[in-house]
């Protein structure tokens, strides 16, 4: 917390430094206090720390459109949503709808409502929000259908939404934490800022955080999938070796 | 202390494992039963994909049954060559299993076909052990009966009949292999060892001595769980050796005291306690399927 905190001293600096250069390029910096988050044994979830500054405060102050929206992304796969259907009496799944590009883990987080910051269209525009996430590669499916994919992931807290919950300090700084939880699954997660100004996205900072399985949960799971004949030797060996070992111990036991 | 099972994807309190394992281990120790059957379905319950959980059950009886046949090895008590007539349609009926289940896997109904089975076997399984246990109970009270089982049936006409010594009989070969098949069946889409069928058909249609009933049926499980497993890994990918060894620890140490205390306890009047778990699992997961589910919606991931 103390490297963190340091940093965004230094982010203030550097942002009073360039407050003269109001247009360039970079208005916008923010970074993460970790880039690897590692899935161990006994993981129980993680929080990413996400901090930054915006450098051209002073003209827009009276701008209540300026704000920031962070969105975390996790790695995107197809998956298919199925429905369940009543036959012959019982419930079985029915239709499916192949979805492609679904993030696996999705957090967004504002200053303000995006609905306040953003025009709908221009939300559409730069893929901000989930539904606009899904709907750029899924442009045919029903919307029912989505929003039931964006219900499980949510009951699941893999989908997080704290709309309006950032805090702009000083009109300048900004911080916040993701709680991961412990169902997330590894890959390659983005993490998008986006500073907005009447209406419109004026910059974007983008970062990657990587999450990976380590340790014997990540020896197994390569195992499985890479070599899975010698996995499924190994398995069965593990299973005899334990399987001999408890009888032997409960027969010395027994005397 | 949660634990992150690499294949289930999951993380699952380590403690509430090994007690299930400990659970299953007192039951199975106590009644003689595998524990299979109860264990699947709890693991379904505790939030482990169908598929995985039937594909690591199968990797743990390899596990249980081969600690209990090296006893009866020792013993003698095992009737190698009938084994081997089991295995032979073990292994098949295994690899048919497999084969249906990765089928529904792509297709998404390989959980309705395994909660399909669980609830009609549990329920025939449950309601047996109910009625036997009753009628044992009432029997108790009377005098002591001579059950008499017939050793010349149907079973005895059939050809292709082979000398099995250790079993002192002479019989065809072909209830051994269907058996087997049927048992190899189960073991590849609900992850049973199939004990709860082997050991009636083995005393009441074969007519194996009780002696070597036990060690026999487990010298089979051994070998067609193993390559139940086998099979789940390369065509499924779907078993996790690390929730396995968990629940084999608390499984071997149940079975244990579970023996010990049967020596203790009146088995028969427990059975009913049994026989009553079984059916309350049976009617849970029943409703399952009858009830209208709280989420229409499910998500599957598209497999490599």
């Amino acid at each position: 917390m103390i490297r963190s905190c340091l940093t965004i001293i230094m982010l203030l600096f550097l942002g009073a430094k360039n407050a003269y250069a109001e247009e360039s390029s970079n208005k916008l910096v923010s970074d993460l206090e970790n880039k690897v988050i590692d899935i161990t044994s006994n993981f129980d979830g993680s929080e990413l720390f996400i901090f930054g500054a915006s450098r051209n405060p002073v003209n827009q102050v009276s701008d209540t459109k300026r704000g920031i929206i962070i969105e975390v992304i996790g790695t995107t796969k197809s998956r298919i949503v199925r429905k369940k259907e009543k036959k012959f009496g019982i419930w079985v799944n029915g239709t499916k709808e192949v979805l492609a590009g679904v993030p696996d883990f999705y957090h967004i987080t504002s200053t303000r409502e995006i609905n306040e910051l953003l025009t709908a269209s221009n939300q559409q525009n730069n893929a901000i929000g989930i539904i606009n996430h899904l709907q750029k590669e899924n442009s045919h499916v029903n919307h029912d259908i989505l929003n039931a994919l964006i219900k499980i992931k949510e009951q699941k807290n893999l989908y997080q939404f704290n709309e309006g919950t950032l805090e702009l300090k000083e009109n300048m700084l900004f911080s916040t934490k993701v709680s991961l939880p412990n169902n997330i699954a590894e890959g390659f997660y983005i993490i998008k800022t986006h500073l907005t100004a009447r209406n419109k996205v004026i910059d974007v900072t983008k970062q990657l955080l990587v999450v990976k399985k380590v340790g014997i949960g990540n020896f197994l799971f390569n195992m499985a999938h890479n070599s899975p004949f010698t996995y499924g030797i190994f398995s069965i060996l593990v299973a005899l070796i334990s399987g001999w070992a408890a009888s032997e111990v409960f027969r010395r036991l027994r005397g | 202390m949660q634990i992150y099972l690499p294949i289930a994807e999951v993380s699952v309190n380590i403690f509430l494992l090994i007690g299930l394992g400990g659970l299953v281990g007192i039951l199975s120790g106590l009644f003689g039963v595998g524990g299979g059957f109860l264990m699947t379905p709890l693991l379904f319950f505790i939030g482990i994909p169908p598929a995985v959980a039937v594909a690591t059950e199968a990797n743990q009886i390899v596990a249980s049954s081969f600690s209990g046949a090296l006893a009866h090895f020792r013993r003698r008590t095992i009737d190698i060559k009938m084994g081997w007539f089991l295995v032979a349609g073990g292994l098949i009926g295994s690899a048919f299993g497999v084969q249906i289940f990765k089928i529904l896997r792509d297709i998404g109904q390989v959980d309705l076909l395994v909660k399909l089975c669980y609830v009609i076997f549990l329920g025939i399984i449950g309601s047996l052990m109910l009625w036997e246990s009753i009628r044992a109970l009432v029997r108790s009270s009377k005098k002591n009966r001579h059950i008499r089982i017939r050793r010349h049936n149907w079973v005895h006409r059939l050809p292709l009949k082979v000398r099995f010594r250790a079993s002192n009989l002479y019989i065809s070969c072909i209830p051994p292999f269907i058996i087997g098949v049927i048992v190899g069946f189960l073991a590849a889409i609900m992850g049973v060892g199939g004990g709860f069928i082997l050991v009636p058909v083995m005393i009441y249609i074969i007519g194996m001595p009780t002696k070597v009933v036990i060690g026999t049926s487990l010298f089979q499980i051994i070998f067609v769980t193993g390559f139940t497993t086998l099979l789940h890994s390369t065509q499924n990918y779907s078993v996790d050796a690390l929730l396995a060894l968990i629940l084999l620890i608390g499984g071997v140490v149940g079975a244990q005291i579970g023996t010990r205390l049967g020596v203790y306890l009146k088995a028969e009047q427990l059975r009913i306690l049994l026989a009553l778990l079984v059916l309350v699992v049976c009617v849970k997961l029943g409703l399952e399927l009858l009830l209208m589910p709280e989420e229409l919606f499910s998500l599957q991931e598209i497999t490599r």
